[in-house]
């Protein structure tokens, strides 16, 4: 249905990456200080941590739509300057374009690269794969969360990015809808064998679907420590490994401390 | 009631309370034939209540109670047939009484009794009776006002989506055009005809270009800040899937806006409607706005008021038109304007 690409391009280099911005009262407020990170082909990686530790600004300087103010962003050895087909994006909204219908959606990419009369028989293949058979002519206010997030999913994939960015992608969702996306992504992620980067406030979903976890913290935002995930797929919620790494995790993020833990509150 | 509602209980499926069952057809028949009793009743007071106006009766409103009559029966018969149209039958059925009803006090007040006197108040039968017998300046009227107003509508629905389009789109196009349109736009189109018409060849170019400026300001304006109000996650998310600037101009911002695009086209329209009968009244050959001034200019009341009902149903008809266009295009956005 959909053909799988050979891992040999999707790498991503983040070198000494450093984004400040200025806040309403003239405050310089550094979001990203000194970021670096290297994201294997084919790779699943999560950035967790709270709001503020530069998570979405780092999705955002990959996705090309902002610029560092020093250091550099690679993808496969080449700068990245601006937004790229090759470079997917979903939000935590969906924004699907509410003028358009499902299918037409998910062919805006190839209607906007122009690519679209020679590629539109695989407009079908993506709301499929997305199992949204039959929706095509409904509109993105007929349709639930879950169904829009998909949409938005089959779109960034039509354009066969080499590197899937998700922003929260399933933050908006109900706890089900969630669990089922995420095996959703998964195995469109294993299919196609692109490279993912996952922003998400959610430790579990992190554990049960990456490769590697960034922990960040914020003020000033940088990148604290990089968590592999050796737990063999297909994972189970319920895996002991789990509860080990989710612990380690929250250490690192300071909840697990007892007298951190009443300050929070 | 009792009667019709034994008669027509086969039809019925559902059986509910006599208070809630105006869904069904037990309670629709004896309903939809009150329109039918209002024209009844409308012909025999027209027909036998002695005239007190000056006037003879010339059968027009008569012919065209006849005639509504008929047509209302014929769509009765057909809505037998057909669930929608006895559905908006239904619905209508009170309107057309009452409306039947009041034309007939018109006629009792004016020709009838005369309470209201002649030249300045006509009869129902006068005014119809224009129709008659002075249609083809009318009809005339009607199609250079028709033309006047499409040729000027479009010039300024056209300038009006420009200047809005690259006036959101871009911020130098703001800063410069923003003065004119603060300054320019509030006055009334109207205010301009002197001007008009000493800057303009001809009466006719003198309408357009007060007709076009009055369209072009709610236009520009609803159009610019359509534009500049579409959210900036549209662009992101169409230059992430490698949207070029043509795209997201005509792909993105214009749809995205609209909503607001309409609404200034139905300022626009609205804003039209008033200047093409105010620009004509200053001197075109023919027009709506020229008849009614004419008219007048003759005491002719009956063809002013006659004029006005024109307008009315041509004017209705323009704006239901564009809002069956903004169901058809904004199909993906339900409710936003009711007509």
């Amino acid at each position: 249905m959909v053909n799988s690409r050979k891992i040999d391009s999707g790498k991503l280099e983040i070198k000494n990456v450093k984004r400040t911005f200025v806040d309403v009262n003239g405050n310089e407020i550094v979001a990203l200080n000194d970021a670096s990170l290297t994201v294997n082909e084919g790779e699943f990686v999560s950035l967790v941590g709270p709001s503020g530790c530069g998570k979405s600004t780092l999705l955002r300087l990959i996705a090309g739509l902002d610029n560092p103010d020093l250091g550099e962003v690679l993808l496969d050895g080449t700068a990245i300057l601006g937004p790229g087909y090759e470079r997917g994006l979903v939000f935590q909204d969906p924004t699907l374009f509410p003028w358009l219908n499902v299918k037409n959606n998910v062919a805006s990419g190839l209607i906007a690269r122009k690519v679209y009369n020679k590629k539109q028989n695989e407009v079908q293949d993506y709301i499929n794969l997305v199992g949204l058979t039959g929706f095509e002519n409904s509109y993105p206010h007929q349709l639930s969360g879950g169904m829009a997030q998909r949409v938005a999913l089959a779109r960034a994939l039509v354009n066969h990015p080499k590197v899937l960015l998700l922003d929260e992608p399933l933050g908006a969702l109900d706890a089900f809808t969630r669990m089922q996306m995420q095996d959703e992504i998964l195995r469109i992620w294993q299919e196609r064998q692109i490279t993912v980067v996952l922003v998400t406030h959610d430790i579990d979903e992190a554990i049960y679907m990456s490769d590697r976890i960034i922990i960040m913290t914020p003020r000033p935002g940088k990148i604290q420590e990089i968590i592999n995930v050796e737990i063999g797929r297909p994972r189970r919620r319920n895996d002991p490994d789990f509860f080990r790494i989710r612990s380690k995790i929250l250490e690192l993020l300071n909840f697990a401390k007892e007298e951190q833990l009443s300050y929070y509150l | 009631m009792a009667v019709n509602q034994l008669n027509y209980s086969e039809n019925i499926s559902i059986h509910t309370n006599e208070g809630i069952n105006c869904k069904t057809r037990k309670a629709f028949f004896p309903i939809i034939f009150l329109p039918l009793l209002a024209f009844a009743l409308a012909l025999h007071l027209h027909l036998t209540v002695p005239n007190n106006q000056e006037l003879s009766i010339r059968y027009t409103y008569a012919a065209v109670l006849v005639a509504a009559t008929a047509l209302y029966s014929i769509l009765c018969l057909l809505s037998l047939k057909i669930e929608i149209l006895s559905q908006k039958l239904k619905h209508f059925v009170p309107l057309i009484t009452v409306a039947v009803l009041l034309v007939e006090l018109w006629d009792l007040v004016t020709l009838k009794l005369a309470l209201l006197e002649l030249p300045y108040f006509p009869g129902p039968d006068k005014v119809l009776s224009v129709f008659k017998d002075d249609w083809q300046l009318l009809l005339k009227s009607t199609l250079y006002s028709l033309r006047l107003m499409f040729i000027a509508y479009l010039i300024g629905v056209l300038l009006g989506l420009v200047t809005g389009i690259t006036m959101g789109w871009s911020k130098k196009v703001n800063y410069w055009v923003t003065p004119f349109l603060r300054v320019i736009g509030p006055v009334p189109a109207t205010a301009w005809i002197p001007v008009a018409m000493v800057v303009f060849p001809t009466t006719f170019s003198a309408s357009v270009f007060l007709i076009v400026l009055a369209v072009w300001f709610p236009v520009t304006v609803m159009t610019s800040s359509g534009i500049a109000n579409v959210r900036n996650s549209f662009f992101e998310v169409a230059r992430t899937l490698g949207a070029d600037k043509k795209y997201l101009i005509f792909k993105v911002a214009i749809p995205a806006a609209y909503p607001n695009i309409f609404i200034g086209l139905f300022m626009g329209m609205g804003s039209s409607f008033l200047t093409l009968i105010v620009g004509e009244m200053i001197g075109v050959k023919a027009g709506l706005g020229w008849y009614i001034n004419w008219a007048q200019g003759w005491a002719e009341l009956h063809k002013v008021y006659a004029s006005l009902i024109l307008m009315a149903v041509i004017f209705s008809s323009l704006l239901t038109l564009l809002f069956k266009v903004k169901d058809k295009v904004l199909i993906w956005q339900k409710g936003l304007i009711k007509w």
